[in-house]
């Protein structure tokens, strides 16, 4: 069964001449279960997707059914709803509210459904033991370290049992041992058989997809699944590992006269990041 | 959800306590003022229709000069008189030819006189009054000791004394059967008069001395002119219509001059009212200013509290929270400030109206309406000038909150 529909969204910024073409004709179908993770470069229309998917936004364009009902033109009034029972969303800033304990801050989603104050810290409670954060329930939000923070907003998210979790970058503000983390969690309740959708910069965390979306000017330019994906992954940490050297050696240049220093860095990344493309070219 | 939304607003206002309590005190300033004031009108208007009332409803008053009615009042809903300060011509004859008239039960008039009452050294300014034997009587005052004139008494040349005049002659002594000289004269003491309590209408009854009306003619080179002449109806629900045959009963002595004023207890009682209503009214709107200013702060808060919480508000819409929840959300915490602020204001009231009745004379009253109105007023205010602020918090793109910083 497939959770999301999308058809031929489309989503244009702006007006005349000034207008984007934030999205240009997407479409795509999740089925329950899956763990996508959408991935392309800074104004590809990610986040502009996640956002319709999210039903933050509206298309100018297309279809949207999510559980096979049409929720693309909805009212807001009728979206919010939608949202409050069927999405849970995990932001790159964590977006706790900081004068609100934890369990507060993930028993929120169930104050706008209506549920009892003791039902809904019972369940935000239970949700922040399965993540492991449950000692921390009474503390506010900047007593918590980032990874901590995350996991309460994906608690937050997972409170309303969700049909699908939308995370927008959600270890983009994480240090790599709290990302590990982090995507442990979403792993283990994408195992439990939660949908995920992911957008990331990150190609190491396309690992943990079923299935790797790449965006580029609002168009689905790509997509990797199983042996493929494996092979990307492998291309690109490659990439990734000769970028790393690149910088390593043009190091020791750039100490010798640190006055040139600022002119030479970036003349020295061009070329190599240039032959990234050409690779990437080459693949397609 | 409305117990949720009151938690909410709790939790804010308690994360920001000096700011919450600053703009808590424009409104405690503003509702305190005007429920002050509001009470402290009612309750001298009430001290004075009292008065009035306790001369009894049944009297005509006649007074010299003509009513007139100063315009520009009109607008406020007042009927606003005054007499033109003019000669009297009250005449002995007006008063015997209204004494006779129908529904007239009691007739008496008050001359005054301007002098001064001197016993030894001891001299004080004070009021003549020449008047009838009734005058106890139409007047509702009491003697404390000795007796008024009439009766076997030999009227001419005694004196009543007004407790204060008696006071201040004679200190602890007893005055009755003394002498005191007014205006050159020898006069014997023969009572004294109750002293007034409260507000004094007009005159200052409280420093007079009253001598018989044969007396004071005399002192007058041989003329009455009454400053007032008082009626005491015998059927108060036709003193309307005695009022207007007494009017033109001295029209015709007068020859159809009206020179005069003739008033019954119930429009006495109506214009005072409405010159209270006036004054009332027109400091109540001088103190609401203040709440206007309270009020203006209290959104001016709410305006920075939205924009401090937009992010805030993109979250609680992004897991679910309609627009009427974030609006009501923002307006509840607009009201709780109001609310309370009206709450302490009303209490801070009670304390000062309660010290002004300890300090003062003045009497305020707080009726349940003026506290009622009270918490009326700060609920509108909340509402008028909470709701521009909940309604941005509310429209809010829930795209665009995320993002803000």
């Amino acid at each position: 069964m497939n959770v999301i529909e999308l058809d031929s969204i489309s989503r244009t910024f702006g007006l005349g001449n000034g207008a984007t073409n934030a999205l240009r004709g997407v479409s795509l179908t999740v089925p329950k279960g899956e763990f996508l993770v959408i991935m392309g470069p800074s104004g590809s229309g990610k986040s502009s997707l996640l956002n319709i998917i999210g039903l933050l936004d509206q298309p100018d364009d297309g279809e949207y059914k999510l559980n096979g009902r049409d929720v693309a033109f909805l009212s807001q009034r009728r979206r919010a709803k939608i949202r409050r029972n069927h999405i849970g969303f995990i932001f790159q800033n964590f977006n706790l509210i900081g004068r609100m304990t934890v369990l507060e801050n993930v028993s929120l989603p169930l104050l706008y459904k209506g549920v009892s104050t003791l039902k809904r810290y019972e369940r935000a409670s239970e949700i922040l033991q399965y993540l492991g954060i449950q000692e921390r329930e009474y503390y506010l939000p900047n007593q918590l370290s980032g990874g901590q923070l995350q996991r309460a907003a994906i608690a937050r998210a997972m409170v309303n049992r969700p049909s699908i979790v939308l995370a927008d970058e959600p270890t983009g503000n994480l240090d790599t041992k709290a990302t590990k983390l982090i995507m442990a969690a979403l792993k283990e309740i994408h195992e439990a058989g939660n949908t995920i959708i992911m957008v990331t910069h990150n190609p190491d965390l396309a690992a943990y997809g079923d299935r790797v979306i790449k965006m580029l000017d609002g168009k689905i330019e790509e997509v990797l699944t199983g042996a493929s994906l494996k092979k990307e992954l492998t291309a690109q940490r490659k990439e990734a590992a000769e970028v790393v050297e690149a910088a390593k050696t043009s190091k020791p240049k750039a100490q010798k006269s640190p006055k040139k220093a600022s002119r030479k860095k970036p003349t020295a990344r061009t070329p190599k990041k240039t032959t990234a493309q050409k690779n990437k070219g080459a693949k397609k | 959800m409305i117990v949720q939304h009151l938690k909410m607003a709790r939790n804010s206002l308690k994360s920001n306590r000096v700011r919450t309590f600053l703009t808590l005190l424009g409104i405690i300033i503003g509702v305190t003022s005007v429920t002050t004031i509001i009470g402290l009108g009612e309750g001298v208007k009430r001290q004075v229709n009292q008065q009035i009332n306790d001369l009894g409803n049944d009297l005509i008053t006649i007074v010299p000069g003509r009513e007139t009615t100063v315009s520009g009042f009109d607008s406020l809903g007042g009927n606003f008189s005054t007499t033109s300060g003019t000669t009297s011509r009250l005449s002995e004859a007006d008063l015997a030819s209204v004494a006779t008239l129908g529904n007239i039960s009691k007739a008496g008039g008050i001359m005054q006189l301007d002098g001064s009452v001197a016993r030894g050294d001891k001299k004080q300014n004070t009021k003549v009054l020449a008047v009838g034997e009734n005058y106890l009587d139409l007047t509702k005052q009491k003697l404390s000791s000795g007796q008024f004139f009439g009766g076997d008494l030999e009227n001419n040349d005694t004196v009543v004394l007004s407790a204060n005049t008696a006071a201040s002659l004679f200190g602890t002594e007893d005055p009755i059967g003394s002498s005191v000289k007014i205006r050159g004269t020898n006069f014997i003491v023969i009572g004294v008069l109750d002293p007034q309590k409260g507000f004094n209408l007009g005159q200052p009854i409280n420093d007079m001395v009253i001598i018989p009306l044969p007396t004071g003619k005399e002192l007058n080179q041989g003329v009455v002119q009454f400053q007032q002449i008082t009626l005491k109806v015998a059927n108060v629900n036709k003193s309307e219509s005695t009022a207007k045959s007494v009017k033109s009963a001295i029209l015709k002595n007068h020859n159809d001059e009206e020179d005069f004023t003739v008033t019954t207890q119930e429009q006495l009682v109506g214009a005072t009212d409405n010159v209270f209503k006036i004054l009332t009214g027109f400091t109540a709107a001088v103190a609401s200013i203040s709440l206007l200013v309270g009020g203006i702060g209290v959104m001016n808060i709410m305006l920075v509290t939205v924009t401090e919480r937009t992010r805030e508000i993109g979250v609680r819409k992004a897991v679910g929270a309609t627009k009427l929840q974030i609006l009501m959300q923002f307006l509840v915490e607009a009201l709780v400030i109001t609310l309370l602020g009206g709450a302490v204001g009303i209490i801070t009231s009670i304390i000062v109206s309660y010290v002004i009745r300890a300090q003062t004379a003045v009497k305020p009253v707080l009726d349940p309406w003026i506290i009622l109105l009270a918490a009326g007023v700060s609920l509108g205010v909340g509402i008028v000038f909470g709701t521009w602020p909940a309604i941005r918090a509310a429209r809010k793109d829930p795209i665009e909150a995320l993002r803000h910083d």
